[in-house]
């Protein structure tokens, strides 16, 4: 515009409004005529919605190629991604591969990692009963019992009337003698999802719940929750623990009148012969027992119980116990010598009875093919305890308490009794009174170590764990 | 650290040789003398004559510090244990004992004496020892920490208290256990120290005129700082499994060493233990499959009982009394040390300068012939350095290798299986007879336990 041109006057046609826009447009209203702005919602509404679709489907877009191109998930789809109702799909595939991860380092031995992995697979996919049971198997093999037992009670409210997990559940329980946690399954949160157990005819849940009673609540509680399933009385399989109830209460011909009933009808089990062979020698029928005991090494050979009845049956290893009593020994040894829990198995049978030489070539049979001398140098402490040299199990024990302090401390009781032994009775109330707290919410290892104190000759120690005994005096 | 059970023993232990009588009395007479000898040393005879021989100023200082020590015990107690005080002295140091009977005893001299005297033998002050959860090495850090003259920094402290633990562990594995195990009542502790101490100051106090020799203290730390790790946390035992070859043939064998010097050995073949070789700090016995242990002597004794020793040469060689010089040039490498033991046998020590692991240990053999061993795959085991490989050459040339496949700490070794089985029942070798007429009979007719598969490992 030329600086010298009239300046044109303002145009003050109330007509002449603004260009409309495509978010508002002004309007001419009242009287006098007023302009206002007026907002387009609609295009405004449309507008936003189709930016915040695009936005989610990039958003949605991207997740998806990080979850699928980028960690290389297999089995997520676009679709389950976009839509909210479907990503518990996505979450699913994602524990399904933390699970295949998870076991991937479990067999490379990185066994940490293993079980890192497994945990976020159920995490993110709780439901996944494959993922819950796996963990708990890491935690099982891993020795830590609670926490396999944890997995698998935190899978109940997802997976209840699943028959693998209430299987896993009763097994590991009675694996770790967790009989409280047990009954607990049993009796509250299986039947908090509907599923009643306990009204089936499940033999083995019916006995699982039998012995869990009986080792937490005795043998009295134990018969009355026998009674409670009908037809287990006279069930075979359920004679070697109603035996042993009979035993506990004292009915000890009757326990082995009704293991003899049940072998005759069911000659080829395992069990049965070894509970009778049991009972036999409990009740001192050592003639009994050794003619059981040689029927069942005939019948079952290779099997770890027959070979270990048939040496216990024949351990007075005296007149014509000897020689048999070598025979299968050295056989024993040879077949499972490089199986530390056959061995080890043994290894308590020759700590019971006192075979002091026999431990000691455990012992020395453990150092030359594993260069441990665990646990069977505990073993071979116990066994001179059980034939009375407590200055050599005394003089053991130190040595290893030198280096190997948690061992020794793992067996405490083996201490006190080496301690009792010497006359350390001070010392000895001491590791009791220790073990007695310890063994507060643990009604079955008391009763293990109670057994323990009393088989080996010492039912004060026994009597002061269960009752509370004395308190701790000076020394003798 | 010497691994290999063959390294001296250059004929197959379990091999026949002839035997030369005059050696075997030798040594007959020096495995009695050092079965016995312990136990003349842990006893404590009582002669009421030599306390009352006693002049009655030395007396009178003797029973003060006894009275002060056990003030509530009856006359008739601390009569006992000067008694058996004396004694001690007399048998450990003569001039001590003869410097407390002409009064000329420091004070604090006899003091320390009395109170380590009185911690090794409680049963004749009736106290028990205090329990103490301290770290050891932390609680002998701080109490040397009153010899301010001695060390003055915290890192030269703590290479004192592990030179006082290997020095302790010298005179007394047993106080040594009771340190590290915690069981040391601080008392005693002190007193021990200040008698260590005053054991450092006058081994200072000698002129040092050799620098090969002055150099030595520090190589042989900072070869046990790098090798063995701190003091507490060394291992007492160790178990190894491995393969020795002269080219021709390879024999597997386990090896169990457990201190201060005992040693057993299973040499095994196809999967079997074949033999096994032991030494107990007295005895050296050798047992087959299916027969009663033996006793052996002569060069076979000899070189068991010199593979015996639980750690290397330069550990503690000041506490044992041996002399050591560097031979290298300082700053060369690698460093080569000599360690002449007390009965003479001289043997040379070469390490690496950078790692301070041992490359060699090599020595003039009888017939003038240079015997050496190489060590190299050294790997971390605990805080032990271990070498994979061990070669052996004589006059420079390769007569075997031995490689070391496994190896363990401290996993529970007895001292018994050290000791020659006395007549058990049943014993491991009469396992492993067993164990062979099984696998012959199944071999032969099919029959039989059969052995478990993969017998080599």
């Amino acid at each position: 515009m030329n600086p010298q041109d009239p300046i044109p006057p303002i145009r003050m046609d109330p007509a002449a409004l603004p260009a409309p826009k495509w978010w508002g447009r002004y309007v001419l209203e009242g009287d006098p005529p007023q302009r206002r702005f007026v907002l387009n919602w609609g295009s405004i509404i449309t507008a936003i919605c189709s930016v915040a679709l695009a936005s989610y489907l990039s958003a949605v877009t991207a997740l998806w190629g990080y979850y699928s191109v980028r960690r290389g998930i297999p089995g997520i789809r676009w679709v389950d991604v976009v839509l909210p109702p479907r990503f518990s799909h996505v979450q699913d595939a994602i524990g399904a591969f933390y699970l295949t991860e998870a076991k991937e380092a479990w067999a490379k031995r990185e066994y940490s990692k293993g079980i890192v992995t497994a945990r976020a697979a159920v995490v993110k996919s709780p439901a996944n009963l494959d993922a819950r049971l796996f963990l708990a198997d890491c935690w099982r093999q891993a020795g830590r019992y609670e926490e396999a037992i944890r997995t698998l009670r935190d899978g109940i409210k997802y997976n209840a009337s699943d028959s693998r997990l209430q299987i896993a559940l009763v097994e590991i329980c009675l694996v770790s003698n967790r009989f409280t946690d047990l009954l607990a399954v049993l009796r509250t949160d299986l039947p908090a999802m509907g599923v009643r157990l306990l009204d089936g005819s499940d033999r083995a849940i019916q006995l699982a719940e039998v012995r869990a009673v009986l080792e937490v609540s005795g043998a009295a509680e134990a018969a009355r929750a026998a009674g409670a399933h009908p037809g287990l009385v006279d069930d075979p399989a359920a004679a070697p623990l109603l035996a042993r109830i009979d035993r506990e209460t004292g009915r000890k011909e009757q326990a082995l009148e009704h293991l003899r009933t049940a072998r005759e009808r069911a000659p080829k089990d395992a069990a049965l012969q070894d509970a009778y062979i049991e009972t036999a020698l409990d009740m001192g029928k050592a003639d009994d027992a050794r003619t059981a005991s040689e029927q069942f090494f005939a019948e079952f050979p290779r099997l770890v119980p027959a070979q270990l009845r048939f040496i216990e049956a024949h351990g007075s290893r005296k007149g014509r116990d000897e020689s048999p009593w070598a025979a299968v020994t050295l056989g024993f040894l040879a077949q499972h010598r490089r199986e530390p829990e056959a061995l080890s198995q043994l290894g308590s049978l020759a700590a019971s009875k006192g075979w002091s030489d026999l431990a000691f070539l455990l012992y020395e049979n453990s150092l030359e093919e594993n260069l441990m001398g665990f646990p069977f140098a505990t073993y071979y402490v116990a066994s001179l305890v059980k034939t009375g040299d407590f200055q050599e199990a005394d003089t053991a024990l130190r040595e290893l308490s030198i280096r190997n302090g948690a061992q020794v401390q793992a067996a405490s009781y083996l201490t006190a009794m080496v301690d009792w032994g010497v006359g350390r009775e001070s010392e000895a109330a001491q590791i009791i009174q220790q073990l007695r707290r310890e063994t507060e919410n643990d009604p079955h290892r008391r009763r293990t170590i109670e057994d323990v104190l009393r088989s080996f000759g010492f039912p004060k120690a026994a009597d002061q764990l269960t009752a509370g005994g004395p308190q701790p005096t000076g020394k003798k | 650290m010497t691994i290999s059970p063959f390294v001296h023993t250059r004929s197959y232990p379990l091999a026949r040789r002839p035997r030369r009588r005059r050696e075997w009395k030798w040594i007959l007479l020096v495995l009695l003398v050092a079965a016995i000898s312990p136990r003349t040393n842990a006893q404590i005879t009582v002669d009421a004559r030599s306390l009352s021989a006693l002049a009655p100023g030395p007396h009178q200082r003797l029973d003060q510090q006894f009275k002060r020590r056990l003030p509530s015990a009856p006359q008739a107690v601390l009569n006992r244990a000067e008694q058996a005080f004396l004694d001690h002295l007399r048998q450990t140091s003569g001039m001590a004992a003869e410097q407390l009977a002409a009064g000329r005893i420091d004070e604090d001299d006899l003091s320390a004496r009395i109170d380590v005297f009185l911690g090794d033998h409680p049963e004749l002050s009736g106290t028990p020892a205090s329990a103490s959860t301290e770290a050891p090495r932390a609680r002998v850090v701080e109490a040397l920490g009153r010899n301010s003259d001695l060390a003055k920094t915290d890192a030269e402290r703590q290479a004192l208290a592990d030179r006082f633990i290997v020095w302790l562990g010298g005179l007394s594995s047993t106080a040594r256990d009771a340190l590290l195990a915690g069981r040391m009542a601080p008392d005693e502790l002190q007193s021990r120290i200040d008698v260590f101490a005053a054991d450092v100051r006058a081994e200072r106090s000698r002129v040092v005129s050799d620098p090969a020799v002055a150099a030595v203290p520090a190589i042989a730390d900072a070869f046990e700082k790098a090798n063995l790790g701190p003091v507490p946390e060394r291992a007492d035992s160790i178990c190894c499994r491995g393969t020795e070859s002269d080219g021709a043939v390879t024999r597997e064998f386990v090896m169990f060493k457990k201190r201060p010097g005992s040693i057993r050995i299973h040499i095994i073949q196809d999967g079997l233990v074949v033999g096994v070789l032991a030494y107990d700090g007295a005895t050296v016995w050798r047992q087959v499959p299916g027969r009663p242990p033996t006793r052996i002597v002569g060069p076979e004794a000899d070189s068991l009982v010199g593979i015996a020793r639980f750690d290397n040469l330069l550990v503690g060689y000041r506490e044992r009394g041996a002399k050591a010089r560097l031979e290298s040039i300082p700053g060369a490498s690698p460093i080569r040390v000599s360690i002449r033991e007390s009965n003479g046998a001289e043997v040379t020590e070469t390490i690496d300068p950078v790692t301070y692991n041992e490359l060699s240990t090599g020595r003039r053999d009888s017939a003038g012939k240079w015997d050496e061993t190489r060590f190299r795959e050294y790997r971390k085991v605990g805080p032990l350095s271990v070498p994979g490989v061990q070669e052996h050459y004589v006059d420079g040339v390769l007569r075997s290798t031995t490689r070391i496949s496994d190896v363990r700490l401290d996993s529970g070794v007895l001292s018994r299986i050290f000791s020659m089985p006395s007549n058990p029942r049943i014993d491991y070798m009469d396992f492993m007879g067993g164990l062979e007429i099984l696998a012959q009979a199944a071999k032969k007719n099919g029959t039989g336990v059969q052995l478990p598969p993969g017998q080599k490992k």
